[in-house]
C-alpha cells in the first residue's frame, strides 16, 4: 500500500493506494500550525496506515520558513573567485529584511577551505552563477530546519520506507549523498529552487512557496549509511537533483 | 539626465526591448551596474554638443556569450584596462563613454563602466539595438575606422587590433574571444566628440529610459505554441484569437510572418513581452507556453540606406528574398505555419556579440 500525504496551511490531506494505483481511503485533517510533522502523523492516524509500504509526504515548510523569514539560520557566504567574480558581491539585491535575518557575512575568496559541512552549489542549481549563489546560502540557512524535521518523521514514520514529493508531484527516492572516505555529512540539500532565490531577478521579487519540502529515507539509505556508521538516514534533496526512479502522484 | 538606482530598472527593460531578444543577460548586468551605481553614484548623460568636440569617446561593450556571461560575472578592472590602452592609441584622455550597443546587457555594462571610471556617458550608441557582430554599426556605415581596437580581459590581458576594416576586425576578434574563453570586454570604432552626432544612433540611452517606462503596443498578444530551432509559433489569445505568426530568430528575432505576410523584420526590433512582468523576453529564455505580446519598433533610419540593409538587414543573417512588411511572401504561404521549418540558412555564429547560448531542445532546456 502506498500513502501520499499533502500538508498544507490549513488542512493536511492523505490518501492511500494499492499498489495498482487504485484510491482505497482519503482523509483530511486539520493542519498543526507550525509543526508541519504533527499534521502527517494525524492524517496518518486517521487513515489507519499500518499496511504502508511507501509513504509520500508533501510540505512547504521550507518556502514558508523563507518567505516569513523565520527558522533560519545565519549565513557566512564565501565565493570561491577570481578576478572575473567581482562585479557583484554574495547578497547584493536581497530583500533587507531577509538579508538582515540571514547574513552572517560574505566574502570573495580565492582559496580552500578545510572540512566543514558544506552546501555544495553544484549539486543545487542551474548555469548562473549569482542564482546559484542565493539558492546555496538559502540551503545552508534552512539546514536546521531540514535536519529537525526529518529526524521527527524518521521517528514518526519506523518501519516505512519514507518518500518525499517534489513541487512537480514527482517523487524522490532515496540517494545517499555520503560517499566511502567521507568524514562527515556532505550537507543538506533543500529544495530551494534557484528561481525563488531572492535578488536573482528583482523584476520578479520573491516567489512565494514554488516548491514543496522534500526528503526521504529508505532502509536502503540506513543499510547503506548503517555499514559506513553514519547516522543520518533521512536525506534532504533540492529540486535539481537527479529524479532518480520517480514515481508519479496522480 | 542622470541614470541612478531609481531610473536603473526602467532603462534595463528598455535595453532588454531594443535587443530585440539578444544581447546577452540583462538581468545579470542589470545587477552589476545596480551594485556600480549604488558604490559609485549616478552617472551623467551628455549630449553629444556638451563636450569638448575633439574629446575622445570611447565605445565599449563586452563579448561573447550569455551562458558565459551569467558565470563569469566580470571583474571591475576591464573599462580601466581600456581606457588606457585607448589614450596611449590615440593619444588623448578618454571624455565619455558610449555603448557599443545599447540592446541588451550591454546597455547595462557601459553604465556600469562609466560608474567605474567616473565618467559622463554619451546619449548614443553604435546600433541602437542588439547585433551580434562587432562591424554592424552606424559607425561603420558612416567610414569611421574601427581600430585600433582594444580587446581584454578581467586580468587586464590585452589584445590590440589595428590596419583592418569590420569585417576584418570581426574575424580576428572572434579568435581573440575563443583564447579568452568565451567572454572579452573591447573597445571599437573610438571616436572624437564632434563625430558622434552624425555617425552614431543619438539618443539611445534616452529611447531606453522612456521605452522601459511606456512599453510599446504589440501587433499581437498570445500563447508560445512552439519553439523549434529558429522558428517560434505564438497563438494569439484574446482579441488575437484564432491568428497565427511565426517568428525567425538567430541570436535575435529576425523576421515575423503571419500567413506569409511579413509583420516585421530585421533591422527593425521584434521584442517579445512577457505580459505578466512586461519584461523582453530573450531568444534562449523562450518556452512554450509563455504568454507575450509581440512587438516591432523602427530601427534607426541608417538601417534603411542600401548599405545599411547589407550590413545588417535580412540578407546579413541569410534570409533572402524578403519583401517590404505586410508584402506577400512567396512560397512562404499558410500551410508553412502548420509546420515550422527548421533553423535559417546563414552564417553559423556560435557566439555573437552578446548573444544566446545554443538552446537544447526538449524538456531538459527547460531546467
Amino acid at each position: 500500500m502506498n500513502i501520499g500525504v499533502d500538508v498544507g496551511p490549513t488542512n493536511t490531506d492523505a490518501a492511500a493506494l494499492d499498489d495498482a494505483g487504485a484510491v482505497l481511503a482519503t482523509v483530511k485533517v486539520a493542519s498543526v500550525q507550525g509543526d508541519p510533522v504533527a499534521g502527517v502523523v494525524a492524517a496518518l492516524t486517521a487513515l489507519g496506515s499500518a499496511g504502508a509500504t511507501r509513504i509520500a509526504v508533501g510540505l512547504r515548510g521550507a518556502a514558508t520558513a523563507v518567505a516569513e523569514r523565520a527558522g533560519l539560520c545565519r549565513v557566512a557566504a564565501l565565493r570561491i573567485g577570481g578576478p572575473s567574480a567581482q562585479a557583484v558581491r554574495p547578497f547584493f539585491g536581497w530583500p533587507a529584511d531577509l538579508r538582515e535575518a540571514v547574513e552572517a557575512g560574505a566574502g570573495i575568496v580565492d582559496g580552500e577551505l578545510g572540512p566543514l559541512p558544506v552546501s555544495l552549489s553544484a549539486d543545487l542549481g542551474s548555469l548562473g552563477l549569482i542564482k546559484r549563489e542565493n539558492a546555496t546560502i538559502l540551503d545552508a540557512a534552512l539546514s536546521r530546519f531540514a535536519l529537525d524535521t526529518a529526524e521527527r518523521l524518521a521517528l514518526a514514520l519506523p518501519g516505512a520506507a519514507v518518500f518525499v514529493t517534489r513541487g512537480d508531484g514527482t517523487l524522490l527516492t532515496s540517494s545517499p549523498r555520503l560517499k566511502p572516505g567521507d568524514s562527515h555529512p556532505r550537507g543538506w540539500e533543500l529544495p530551494v529552487s534557484p528561481q525563488v532565490a531572492p535578488g536573482t531577478d528583482p523584476s520578479r521579487g520573491l516567489t512565494p512557496a514554488p516548491q514543496a519540502f522534500h526528503l526521504s529515507a529508505s532502509p536502503a539509505a540506513k543499510t547503506r549509511t548503517g555499514r559506513l556508521g553514519y547516522r543520518p538516514p533521512v536525506r534532504i534533496h533540492g529540486p535539481y537533483q537527479e529524479k532518480g526512479n520517480g514515481m508519479r502522484k496522480s | 539626465m542622470d541614470i541612478d538606482n531609481e531610473l536603473l530598472p526602467a532603462y534595463a527593460r528598455g535595453c532588454a526591448v531594443l535587443g530585440s531578444g539578444g544581447g546577452g543577460s540583462v538581468s545579470m548586468m542589470r545587477a552589476v551596474a545596480a551594485q556600480a551605481l549604488e558604490e559609485h553614484g549616478p552617472v551623467r548623460v551628455v549630449q553629444p554638443e556638451e563636450l569638448d568636440p575633439g574629446a575622445l569617446v570611447m565605445p565599449c561593450g563586452s563579448v561573447g556569450t550569455s551562458a558565459v556571461q551569467v558565470e563569469r560575472i566580470g571583474g571591475r578592472g576591464e573599462p580601466a584596462y581600456l581606457r588606457e590602452q585607448v589614450e596611449k592609441l590615440h593619444g588623448s584622455r578618454v571624455e565619455a563613454l558610449m555603448p557599443s550597443e545599447i540592446g541588451g546587457a550591454n546597455g547595462c555594462v557601459a553604465v556600469a563602466w562609466a560608474a567605474y571610471l567616473g565618467l559622463p556617458l554619451v546619449d548614443a550608441d553604435g546600433m541602437g539595438r542588439a547585433f551580434p557582430r562587432m562591424d554592424q554599426t552606424a559607425m561603420e556605415l558612416h567610414g569611421i575606422s574601427p581600430t585600433p581596437a582594444v580587446l581584454c580581459d578581467e586580468r587586464g590581458r590585452t589584445v590590440v587590433i589595428d590596419n583592418v576594416d569590420g569585417r576584418w576586425l570581426e574575424r580576428l576578434a572572434r579568435v581573440a574571444l575563443e583564447a579568452f574563453g568565451g567572454q572579452m570586454a573591447s573597445s571599437e570604432y573610438v571616436l572624437r566628440a564632434a563625430q558622434v552626432r552624425a555617425s552614431t544612433v543619438t539618443g539611445s540611452i534616452t529611447r531606453a529610459a522612456g521605452l522601459g517606462e511606456n512599453l510599446p503596443t504589440p501587433l499581437l498578444t498570445g500563447k508560445v505554441a512552439t519553439v523549434e530551432g529558429g522558428s517560434i509559433l505564438v497563438e494569439g489569445l484574446g482579441a488575437d484569437g484564432g491568428r497565427l505568426i511565426r517568428i525567425e530568430a538567430q541570436s535575435e528575432y529576425l523576421a515575423v510572418f503571419e500567413d506569409g505576410d511579413l509583420l516585421a523584420a530585421v533591422p527593425d526590433i521584434i521584442a517579445l513581452l512577457d505580459t505578466r512582468s512586461g519584461d523582453a523576453v530573450q531568444v534562449e529564455q523562450l518556452r512554450y507556453g509563455l504568454r507575450v505580446g509581440v512587438v516591432r519598433l523602427e530601427c534607426d533610419p541608417v538601417w534603411r540606406t542600401p548599405a545599411g540593409l547589407r550590413l545588417g538587414g535580412p540578407e546579413a543573417f541569410g534570409l533572402s528574398g524578403l519583401p517590404g512588411p505586410s508584402g506577400r511572401l512567396p512560397g512562404l504561404t499558410a500551410p508553412g505555419l502548420s509546420r515550422p521549418s527548421g533553423p535559417l540558412p546563414g552564417p553559423s555564429r556560435p557566439s555573437g556579440r552578446l548573444s544566446g547560448a545554443p538552446r537544447p531542445c526538449g524538456p531538459e532546456a527547460e531546467k
